[in-house]
């Protein structure tokens, strides 16, 4: 059985995406409708709430040093995300050879997740210093845990007929587990991977708050703390849409990798 | 089967950016909406009862505070047919937004913020500035070999975004040195020699030696950047609309800060009953004497406390805009501050 989404013709796509791209500028022209709506009605001041045209001209002011801070940011979220995931589909692997060490480990893999980020980036600066690496640590620190669980599940999911096949063939657990149960764990990664993708930004932009220009560079966590104690709500907020455009970035370019040099194991999940 | 699967990727590829940007509006817009109609300003004086005021810190109770607390405990308020409840602030106070949305009626801040405030667009104005001097410094280890703002090169200056950083940028004094944040504590300080910290005079300086570790400070207002401090605002609205309350509020305050730099024993009383930060008694005896030179410099007569001159704001403001961190356009000196209520 082939999957619907192959049969669709080009055609067809151009036209799915043309729709899919028709709701997301209405919703934006309801949002920023709704944004104006409220400056107008409460009479807020631009230091609560700056209008979409301030903080289009705040971004236009400073494009220099929010084109920097996406840089630095974007590439610390994706030397983090890289890290996370050669990490987690490493853990994930062992995890997946022992029931005993999976039970002994995981615990700490959930721990990972639990950990407050915000209070513990103090300690990891202590530890590793003001510099990118540290901001990388936190990164990974927070992207690990879907990357791990995802792939950890996936390398488990059992595919009895296609294992007892590879096994009358005289497979060894090696050849099964690279033959059969990764190339199967492929989908799993990507998805853990796409939802690693938007918390990497968040990951390295929460660093940053902590390491600031200690690290030679400013990201975009220190341009919002700096815009911050300088009162520029409006450039602010522009600082936080470059961060999801940086988020966007990460999450495209996981989804475009998935689509096309992955297509063959990721098919069903796209 | 191919219209679910084109439904479920539509949802899944378009949703989460939009529901990211929606909730930063809706948040922004619905905390708002309650505030506006949650607390009407008090309007008149309503004879024998004590009208209700609220009063913003910009930082948790402390020395800088003190007539505020002064004024409340010696009963000058209750005087003046107020009944003043003083809200604690934190780390990045929202003072602005809070006197904009009307739910406090005066608040302190820094003159430097006033600036910054009014560069936004924010009709906020200065209407007594009870530290003349500002406290801001550079604490520093005695033994790490910095005696002078020169020899900061090669060193960790922990510090927060602030004007007073980019006026020791322009000043060619931060070259060498590595700027990281500064998390409110002296540990940084007392573990390495070679971390040099923001402060304010009359306090952080008594935590390091608490800590068994020997300070110089670098008066940052020995370099020319010294904005007033313990500076009280409210709203342009407010003193167009109710210059009264305006007018008690801050003679009031006055009296208090003579009453607290004269015996600050009943301030203090109310300051750590109010502080929950590890307030000692203490530290607050340091700052109290710390704030007395700052307050009244070059044996400023009593009576002067918390005067303000068109000449200190032009100073700040042209230094700001020297900084390129405003815009001389939109903000002029005699807009932040007025001293109509302190003649």
């Amino acid at each position: 059985m082939t999957s619907p989404i192959i049969m669709l013709s080009y055609r067809n796509r151009i036209a799915h995406y043309f729709v899919q791209s028709l709701f997301v500028v209405a919703v934006a022209i309801v949002v920023i409708c709704l944004w104006v709506a409220i400056i107008w009605k409460f009479e807020l001041p631009p230091i609560l709430l700056p209008s979409p045209l301030q903080v289009l001209a705040a971004a236009r002011r400073e494009y220099v040093a929010l084109g920097l801070g996406i840089w630095s940011t974007g590439i610390a979220a994706i030397v983090g995300l890289a890290w996370s995931i050669a990490l987690g589909a490493t853990l994930a692997i062992i995890f997946s050879q022992s029931r005993l060490i999976r039970r002994a480990f995981f615990p700490y893999v959930i721990f990972l997740q639990t950990v407050p980020i915000v209070a513990i980036a103090p300690l990891l600066i202590t530890w590793s210093g003001y510099q990118f690496r540290t901001v990388v640590i936190v990164t990974v620190i927070i992207c690990l845990f879907p990357i791990v669980s995802n792939v950890t599940a996936g390398l488990m999911t059992i595919h009895s007929e296609l294992d007892d096949l590879l096994r009358l063939y005289g497979a060894g657990r090696i050849k099964r587990l690279t033959k059969l149960r990764i190339p199967l764990a492929v989908p799993y990664l990507v998805l853990g991977t796409r939802i690693s993708s938007g918390l990497a930004v968040i990951g390295a932009i929460v660093a940053e708050f902590f390491v600031g220009n200690g690290a030679d560079y400013a990201g975009l966590g220190t341009l919002m703390t700096r815009w911050q104690g300088m009162q520029r709500t409006d450039a602010l907020i522009a600082a936080v849409f470059a961060s999801t455009l940086v988020g966007l970035l990460l999450f495209g370019t996981v989804q475009f990798i998935s689509a096309t040099v992955l297509r063959r194991w990721t098919r069903f999940i796209n | 089967m191919a219209c679910y699967k084109l439904r479920l990727h539509l949802m899944h590829r378009s949703f989460t950016p939009v529901m990211l940007f929606a909730a930063l509006v809706l948040g922004c817009g619905r905390s708002s909406q309650n505030d506006s109609t949650a607390h009407p300003l008090p309007t008149s004086d309503s004879g024998e009862e004590l009208l209700p005021v609220v009063a913003q810190l910009n930082w948790y109770p402390e020395a800088e505070h003190g007539g505020l607390f002064q004024a409340r405990a010696d009963g000058t308020f209750a005087a003046s047919g107020l009944d003043v409840e003083i809200r604690s602030g934190g780390n990045a106070a929202p003072v602005a937004p809070e006197l904009l949305l009307g739910r406090c009626q005066f608040a302190i801040t820094n003159a430097d913020d006033v600036v910054l405030f009014r560069n936004q667009g924010a009709d906020i104005v200065a209407v007594l500035a009870a530290v003349q001097d500002h406290p801001r410094c550079i604490l520093v280890r005695a033994d790490s070999g910095v005696n002078s703002f020169e020899d900061l090169a090669g060193k960790t200056l922990q510090c927060g975004a602030r004007p007073f950083v980019e006026f020791m940028r322009s000043k060619g004094l931060l070259n060498d040195v590595r700027e990281v944040p500064y998390h409110n504590s002296v540990a940084a300080l007392v573990n390495d020699k070679d971390v040099v910290i923001q402060a304010y005079s009359f306090s952080e300086p008594l935590l390091a030696q608490q800590q068994g570790v020997e300070v110089r400070t670098l008066m940052v207002s020995d370099l020319g950047w010294n904005p007033y401090s313990s500076v009280l605002i409210t709203s342009g609205d407010l003193i167009r609309s109710n210059p009264d309350l305006v007018e008690r509020f801050v003679r009031a305050t006055r009296l208090g800060w003579q009453n607290y730099l004269t015996d600050p024993t009943l301030g203090n009383q109310q300051i750590l009953a109010a502080n929950r930060h590890g307030m000692t008694p203490e530290a607050l005896q340091f700052g109290g004497d710390g704030l007395q030179k700052l307050a009244m410099p070059n044996d400023m007569p009593i009576e002067q406390v918390g005067s303000m001159s068109y000449q200190r704001w032009q100073t700040l403001l042209q230094q700001m805009t020297d900084l390129k961190i405003i815009d001389p356009e939109k903000v002029k000196a005699s807009d932040c501050f007025t001293t109509r209520f302190l003649q």
